[in-house]
């Protein structure tokens, strides 16, 4: 089992490396495969989450082109977004909200996996 | 490639802190799917508002996914700290060494991936990314 735990944790480890992100995988093998409870499966997941994109951002700054300043306004953006909704998810179940935007990435999912052949991104 | 290039115009300013919002606000909130948001932002208004020289390569879409990693890196630190300090998440009843098998291989495997995303095609790079969000949204539908 400790293997398997590992084999599996470098594969989507990898997936965030390479910047897909892991999309909850690790969620889901925790909690149906090793009968672990939701709540720590989901500490779990970001704590994977931060150790694995803190491994692999240096690597991408080193090898490709950021945009510093658009990295910078996404950032600072993005850290009041989510403390702002971190807050907010205690108190406000969001269970449609979660439904909702689970169909609308099903559905662009599904428009980008069909758009994939085209040689540019657009 | 696009010749109108509008750098730090107030909708360059705009969009990007918009999308940084929306996205750290989906993290916060629901807990996943906030990447996704921002790597689409980047492929799309990219080309607009980001210099040619980067927003012009024909790998750009490697460019998005490893700036994106990096804008959602703060954004989740940011709502760990928030699940941990009100108790949402917590870490008890997992013992270390179980914390290893998974933390050391994520820390491996993190590394390997921004190595390899250069050798990676960039048509099966957005297909594994269409994979994975009609698989996170399914999460999200049934869990």
């Amino acid at each position: 089992m400790i293997i398997i735990n590992i084999v599996v944790s470098f594969l989507i480890a990898m997936l965030t490396g390479i910047g897909v992100g892991g999309g909850g995988l690790l969620v889901l093998y925790m909690t149906f495969v090793m009968n672990t409870e939701q709540y720590l499966a989901q500490g779990l997941n970001l704590m994977f989450f931060l150790v694995s994109s803190l491994m692999s951002v240096p690597v991408h700054i080193a090898k490709r082109q950021f945009d510093y300043k658009t990295v910078l306004l996404i950032s600072v953006g993005g850290v009041l977004g989510s403390f702002a909704g971190a807050l907010l998810t205690q108190v406000v179940k969001p269970e449609l909200v979660r439904k909702l935007f689970g169909g609308l990435l099903v559905f662009s999912g599904v428009l980008v996996f069909f758009k994939s052949n085209n040689k540019s991104g657009g | 490639m696009m010749n109108n290039y509008e750098r730090s115009t107030k909708k360059y300013y705009f969009i990007f802190i918009c999308t940084g919002i929306i996205s750290g606000f989906l993290c916060g909130f629901l807990g996943t799917g906030g990447g996704i948001l921002t790597v689409f932002a980047l492929t799309k208004f990219g080309p607009r508002f980001i210099e040619p020289e980067i927003s012009g390569k024909s790998d750009f879409s490697r460019d998005c996914f490893a700036m994106t990693i990096a804008t959602v890196l703060p954004a989740s630190a940011m709502s760990a700290l928030i699940y941990y300090k009100t108790g949402a998440i917590e870490f008890v009843g997992t013992r270390a060494s179980e914390l290893a098998q998974f933390l050391i291989p994520a820390a491996i495997g993190g590394m390997v991936g921004a190595i390899i995303l250069d050798k990676i095609n960039t048509s099966f790079l957005k297909k594994l990314f269409g994979a994975l969000i009609i698989f996170g949204g399914a999460m999200l539908i049934f869990r």
